[in-house]
């Protein structure tokens, strides 16, 4: 089995368990959404201010390049019925590239 | 009979009213003047129960230092920080920062005023710079803060005393 086969497997399984990973669709900038599988890479809460902070959860997930070749930034990646955007590339994993995600208000 | 607030507490409540004026029907660019508050409590923007952004808070920015050394009135000199936070991304935060930062100099033009916060305490209020603050990559929030220069002065005469002198 290939390292991708064995992402896939791992990935389906955890989504399977509601473990850290969830079923989700991605809408590139200009194209049609595709269903894809996302695994939470990091979780953490940040903040800006210098009297008065305003924090929120800054989150980063990774992507499976065998459902989305190549995710870029400004796409869109939902699920629970919340989107956040592809901000930034957090490392270019060959099979399980990592995104800083920011949500978009509705 | 309660006991008066101090001066400085009195014009920030003074600030806050007047960045109330802050609505998009009253002519400016934003609703930040929907949320104006002078509690420096930290907001969690994905907590549903908490008052969201957009929001400004005015606080008391760094130290109060004495002046009274040339007037012999009891002077401060201090700044004091609006800032403003709302939503924003890497895909619009420049334009909402620059709205907010020009509706919150506008409201309080001119740039300088004399705001009396006491029967006798007046205070020289200027707008001293403002700057956008650094937004970390993933907060869908970003703020925004205009900073104001005061010195504040009482206007009573000073009371000269005598130090004593000590015993030879």
């Amino acid at each position: 089995m290939s390292l991708a086969g064995f992402d896939a497997m791992t990935l389906a399984s955890l989504v399977d368990l509601d473990l850290r990973a969830e079923a989700a669709t991605y809408t590139p900038p200009a194209g049609a959404a595709v269903d894809c599988q996302i695994l939470f890479d990091d979780e953490a809460v940040d903040g800006v201010g210098e009297v008065a902070r305003t924090v929120a959860t800054r989150r980063v997930v990774r992507i499976q390049r065998a459902e989305v070749a190549n995710p870029v930034r400004g796409g869109i990646v939902e699920w629970d019925s919340v989107q956040w955007r592809l901000e930034s590339l957090f490392e270019n994993d060959a099979d399980l590239p990592a995104w800083v995600v920011t949500r978009v208000r509705a | 009979m309660s006991a008066p607030d101090a001066p400085i507490w009195i014009l920030i409540q003074q600030i806050v009213a007047q960045l109330a004026a802050i609505t998009v029907v009253g002519g400016y660019r934003t609703d930040l003047g929907a949320t104006v508050s002078a509690e420096l409590a930290q907001v969690h923007a994905d907590d549903p129960d908490a008052d969201p952004p957009p929001r400004i808070v005015v606080a008391l920015d760094g130290e109060i230092s004495l002046d009274s050394v040339n007037t012999g009135r009891r002077g401060r000199k201090f700044r004091i920080a609006c800032e403003a936070a709302f939503w924003g991304d890497d895909q619009d935060s420049q334009a909402a920062a620059h709205a907010a930062l020009e509706d919150m100099v506008s409201v309080l033009a001119p740039y300088r005023q004399y705001i009396q916060v006491a029967d006798e305490v007046i205070s020289d209020v200027r707008v001293a710079g403002a700057s956008v603050l650094a937004r970390p990559e993933g907060l869908p929030v970003v703020a925004a803060v205009m900073y104001l220069d005061v010195h504040m002065l009482e206007l009573r005469e000073p009371q000269w005393t005598q130090s004593p002198v000590p015993p030879p």
